[in-house]
């Protein structure tokens, strides 16, 4: 009679460990899509069975087991990061392909090429006024295409400088929410097993390994600690350490722990593409934009000043002006000059023509780094281009390794409908046959008693 | 950006991104036949691109410049033949003037005629061509002579400059394309001035000197020989004209060349990129729409 108690007991607790697999199943197929969520596995221990010594065996509920794969979380995070840095750059640099176009008499190129062909046609007919106030409107329009392009490029510069402010806010978001879980985790030690708050642990981890060079190393609690840049302190059990944005004269800075200066070590992600962009490749367009404006003024300028205006007289004031500390090519400006101020004549043959052919002669003239203006113009384009291909085609590689850590990762702990469809089945024959058996143990039992009265 | 996308479902749309843009582009180059549009299209082209359209546009304005020296060059030229006619009548007065039954009165109203022809031939000094005196040198909005008989010489002194305006060869060379007025019809050197020359026959005919008249006679083959040569001056410009505007017809067909290689599409290829592209992308939403979304769940009873 003991073994049949003992029997009943065994079956009815094997029915509620089938009853705990039953909502792991259940769990696991709830979260199908949820982020960060690795499918669980229940862990059924098989109790000590001795007859002669009395253990009636069974099975015993041993919790649940995580699938998720530490390297490969590890290796979808760095991508992540990559992918981040890579795809951000191409969003913003494709914005700046405007500031700088290439279309047929467009933007500075063309309004240089209008230029020379004024001084072009001043060379047939250098005291005509009309074709000389032509040209000052010509020069007027140089300056104003340049004004633009840098105008532009500081535009698209100010709101990068935004997106690393949103950035950052997001970040210091994700930290805190880290913060949070971690706190949890500490409170207590059952979290550590709490699928929905590890699901939300990685997919914050992520998200985070998207925005910036983030670390992570769990600890023996099962809090996560965060470095970013794989150095500074960012998150630690119940400690949170926010970055900072600084804005400098000598440029924009990402501050850590203690207000230390980490823009060097933040390389990739969201944040380490954006502040590539703002530190180092539109401060290169800019210089490049500036030198062209410098070089293409001075020397008009200089041209200008070794020639007689229509009075026969040297020019007292020169063409283009502009100031280096605001930038060349944003302040630069036409001086309010008079068509008869032109210098267009060489120096000892007033009202001929030899200025007039020299600076039509600049059109051709190698006179920036061995390159034309217009060339040297192509060029600065040119590297917006380039710079922008590059980041297309790196963004696609890294979306590529990206897929890849994620299917790796996905083959541990993704989770599979067929796969749970079968296990639930398993189960459910299980239950049936427990509750078959504890259907005879309970004849069996009643039998008994039947024969004790 | 975070999504909540399995890998697979990521590296579809990534793909069928790359379609699509694919797609756009070959559009875009069918509809403009442009390949160059924007400055990623083809970095590696910019620079030579951009140069190639300066110099285009370079070639252009020294055509027009040309044509405009044309102009001025030809009506320089037309100038000469008919200062060339005027100074032959002067020496055919000249000689008539020289005959014998001449009289004082005879000698008197050819000397009238003379100057008419004088008059004339100051008012060529003062040809104006599209806004400018042509002769007047580098000072063009100014009449190069006046004219006034009371005075001795009629014509007055010089109002113009030196000719230092040169034309723009494509080449990038220049070329003299003008003679001023003084050095044409008013020359330093009296064998070769003209003026000088009608107002000697003049004023010998008026005072009835036969000797003053063979003498002024003598020196007319010398100044005829001057003002054809003035004339090559102008034929030369002309030639040099012609020549420029062939060279720069031909650099800007080179240069159309260059450019179109640079900027414009294959507009075959992109019709075929289209159409594979189009294909790609229809066989792709077509298999994912066909992929099965059951699971084992959808059979268990």
């Amino acid at each position: 009679m003991g073994s049949l108690l003992a029997a009943l007991r065994n079956s009815a607790d094997a029915m509620w460990v089938l009853q705990q697999s039953t909502r792991v199943v259940q769990n696991n197929v709830a979260n199908l899509s949820t982020p960060g969520f690795a499918k669980q596995r229940e862990l059924i221990i098989a109790k000590a069975f001795d007859l002669n010594s009395g253990l009636s065996g069974g099975v015993r509920w041993g919790g649940v087991i995580d699938s998720r794969n530490q390297y490969a979380e590890h290796a979808v995070r760095q991508q992540m990061s990559r992918r981040g840095a890579a795809q951000r750059q191409a969003d913003a640099l494709a914005q700046l392909e405007e500031a700088l176009p290439i279309g047929e008499d467009a933007g500075v190129a063309g309004a240089m090429n209008k230029l020379f062909q004024a001084f072009s046609a001043l060379t047939v007919s250098p005291n005509d006024m009309a074709v000389r106030q032509t040209a000052l409107e010509r020069a007027r329009s140089v300056a104003y295409h340049f004004n633009v392009a840098a105008n532009q490029l500081s535009t698209n510069k100010h709101a990068i400088y935004q997106d690393i402010s949103r950035t950052v806010d997001r970040i210091n978001a994700l930290g805190q929410h880290l913060q949070e879980i971690n706190v949890q985790i500490r409170r207590d030690a059952r979290a550590q097993s709490d699928s929905g708050l590890q699901a939300d642990l990685h997919r914050t981890l992520e998200e985070l390994s998207g925005l910036t060079d983030a670390t992570v190393l769990t600890q023996e609690d099962g809090t996560a600690s965060v470095y970013l840049g794989g150095q500074d302190l960012f998150v630690q059990g119940d400690g949170f350490y926010p970055i900072q944005l600084s804005q400098t004269p000598a440029g924009a800075q990402i501050l850590g722990l203690n207000g230390a200066d980490i823009t060097a070590i933040i390389t990739t992600g969201e944040l380490g593409g954006l502040m590539d962009l703002h530190e180092n490749v539109l401060p290169g367009f800019e210089a490049s934009l500036n030198q062209l404006a410098t070089s293409f003024a001075d020397t008009i300028n200089n041209t200008l000043a070794g020639g007689l205006d229509a009075g026969g007289n040297a020019p007292l004031v020169p063409l283009f002006t502009y100031d280096p500390v605001q930038g060349e090519a944003r302040t630069l400006t036409v001086n309010p000059l008079q068509p008869q101020d032109l210098a267009l004549a060489s120096a000892g043959a007033p009202g001929g023509n030899g200025n007039a052919l020299v600076l039509a002669d600049l059109a051709s003239a190698k006179a920036l780094n061995g390159f034309t203006f217009a060339a040297f113009y192509g060029t600065v384009a040119s590297q917006v281009g380039s710079a922008l291909e590059s980041s297309k085609d790196q963004a696609d590689v890294q979306q590529g390794l990206l897929t890849q850590a994620q299917s790796l990762r996905d083959e541990f702990s993704r989770v599979n409908l067929d796969e749970e469809a079968v296990t639930l089945v398993q189960f459910q024959r299980s239950y049936e046959a427990v509750g078959q058996l504890i259907k005879t143990l309970d004849e069996m039992t009643q039998t008994v008693i039947g024969l004790l009265r | 950006m975070y999504t909540n996308l399995d890998a697979a479902t990521e590296l579809y749309l990534s793909s069928l991104k790359k379609v699509n843009s694919g797609i756009e582009r070959a559009q875009r180059e069918i509809g403009t036949g442009k390949r160059v549009k924007s400055s990623s299209d083809d970095p590696d082209v910019l620079s030579g691109l951009m140069q190639t359209r300066s110099e285009l546009a370079r070639l252009n304005q020294v055509q027009s410049n040309m044509n405009r020296l044309d102009t001025e060059v030809n009506t320089a030229e037309s100038t000469m033949q008919q200062a060339i006619k005027l100074y032959d009548r002067v020496r055919v007065l000249a000689s008539e003037a020289s005959g014998i039954g001449q009289t004082a009165d005879t000698r008197h109203t050819i000397a009238g005629e003379i100057q008419d022809l004088l008059e004339r031939f100051i008012k060529l000094a003062n040809t104006e061509s599209d806004g400018r005196m042509i002769f007047s040198g580098d000072n063009d909005q100014t009449n190069a002579y006046t004219v006034d008989f009371t005075q001795t010489p009629p014509w007055s002194a010089y109002q113009g400059s030196i000719a230092t305006r040169r034309a723009l060869h494509p080449n990038g060379t220049t070329f003299a394309i003008a003679m001023p007025a003084d050095e044409i019809f008013d020359n330093a050197d009296p064998a070769d001035n003209v003026y000088a020359s009608v107002e000697s026959v003049r004023q010998a005919l008026l005072v009835n000197d036969e000797t003053a008249l063979f003498a002024a006679m003598d020196g007319m083959a010398k100044v005829s020989t001057h003002l054809n040569n003035v004339l090559g001056f102008y034929g030369n410009a002309q030639n040099q004209i012609t020549d420029a505007k062939d060279s720069a017809s031909k650099m800007q067909v080179n240069l159309g060349t260059q450019l179109s290689g640079y900027e414009d599409a294959d507009v075959t290829a992109s019709i075929i990129a289209l159409q594979q592209l189009q294909f790609q992308q229809q066989a792709a939403l077509q298999v994912r729409g066909s992929t099965p979304m059951r699971s084992l769940f959808d059979y268990l009873g």
